[in-house]
């Protein structure tokens, strides 16, 4: 079995607005979540992700695509020149570019992390939306991601005082 | 023939922001700085709930594993029986010099054994004890050094957590009983010291224990 032609065999995916997406399994198999279902042969040729609309999903092959291991499975011996240095580099910056995205699709891409369970895509989007909070205000931290603040003027003020260091 | 996800995997509809796994994954990058947790816990209840959660302090701690922030240091005054921390960082992770800070008060002359994974172990000559600190929650443990140890001699010691432990945490001690080196290992979890370990001294008039692990 391991030396059947894994990387080449392709299959479906399919969003909940109809449309679908054919992958190399290899790539699908990114997602923990795939990979299991691949793995107890509950997905034969076509799997339904639901919740995840044809935008988003399209993005996240597109992130498997580029992060599913060159060597191997794909066969693309291309990547054997490459220093695993350059390759990591390459990704960082492929990485960055690829979420330059708005808050709303930033948000819809680290569910559909979650729900694919694709931890490489999970650690990037949700570390970038730290980024962006984490030298705010509290304020700003609650606008930014439409947080209501349910505290009493009472209760946050003692929670301000229990920790005043941190707020200076 | 399609195949779609079991109803255990079945998403919510709630954007990421509104489902507490998704926010506890998110929370979980806040920077390893001292500011960012009592920061996030004023933001609104939910956050705090989420933030005080001793399963997620231990998720944080150890996601951040990697890139521990050294917050100050400790300097001991015999004289006064104090530990006292020195904070190093600018603010808002500048901790308070006396929220970490320890006053032995009668339990006398003591030494600073060892200083790991936010634990001090101080050994208390007087008392037969070794003291285990937790300066963030101000625990203290006082454990009787085990028969076997002559606390009159040299003794060494080092306290440590497993990663990702919270609450736990095991002390090594290494001394000396006649011409042997006696060791032995204490784990919280058990609460219990391990069997004696004990092994003839080479030289019993040259020897000098610098560290335990």
């Amino acid at each position: 079995m391991a030396t059947r032609e894994a990387g080449k065999k392709m299959i479906m995916l399919k969003s909940p607005d109809g449309m679908e997406f054919e992958v190399e399994e290899a790539v699908a198999m990114e997602s923990q979540t795939i990979r299991k279902m691949i793995e107890d042969d509950c997905a034969d040729t076509a799997i339904l992700i639901p919740n995840i609309n044809s935008k988003i999903l399209s993005r996240v092959i597109e992130y498997c695509n580029k992060h599913v291991p060159t060597t191997g499975a794909t066969g693309a011996a291309a990547s054997d020149t490459v220093a695993p240095a350059a390759l990591a580099e390459d990704l960082k910056i492929w990485d960055a570019e690829f979420i330059k995205v708005n808050r709303a699709t930033r948000f819809d891409l680290i569910q559909a992390a979650s729900y694919l369970n694709i931890k490489g895509l999970l650690d990037l989007t949700s570390q970038t939306t730290i980024d962006t909070i984490s030298d705010n205000s509290l304020e700003e931290i609650r606008s930014f991601l439409s947080t209501k603040n349910d505290y009493l003027p009472e209760e946050e003020q003692t929670i301000r005082r229990e920790n005043q260091w941190a707020f200076q | 023939m399609t195949a779609s996800f079991g109803r255990r995997l079945r998403p919510t509809s709630a954007p990421p922001l509104d489902d507490d796994d998704l926010l506890d994954e998110i929370l979980l990058r806040l920077p390893p700085d001292p500011s960012s947790l009592p920061r996030a816990s004023a933001v609104c209840t939910r956050w705090r709930r989420l933030v005080s959660d001793p399963g997620f302090v231990g998720r944080f701690l150890l996601h951040h594993r990697l890139r521990p922030s050294i917050l100050g240091c400790f300097i001991t005054d015999q004289r006064r029986a104090t530990v006292s921390f020195v904070p190093t960082l600018e603010a808002p992770n500048r901790l308070p010099a006396e929220r970490f800070s320890l006053e032995l008060g009668d339990r006398g002359r003591f030494r600073l054994l060892s200083c790991r994974h936010g634990l001090l172990l101080m050994f208390l000559p007087l008392w037969s004890k070794v003291l285990v600190w937790d300066p963030v929650t101000g625990d203290q443990h006082r454990l009787d050094i085990p028969l076997g140890f002559d606390t009159k001699k040299e003794i060494a010691g080092a306290v440590l957590r497993a990663a990702g432990a919270i609450r736990h945490f095991q002390v090594v001690l290494v001394g000396r009983d006649k011409q042997n080196i006696v060791a032995c290992v204490y784990s919280s979890e058990a609460g219990v010291w391990s069997k004696l370990i004990s092994t003839p001294l080479p030289n019993p008039f040259c020897y000098q224990f610098t560290s335990t692990i």
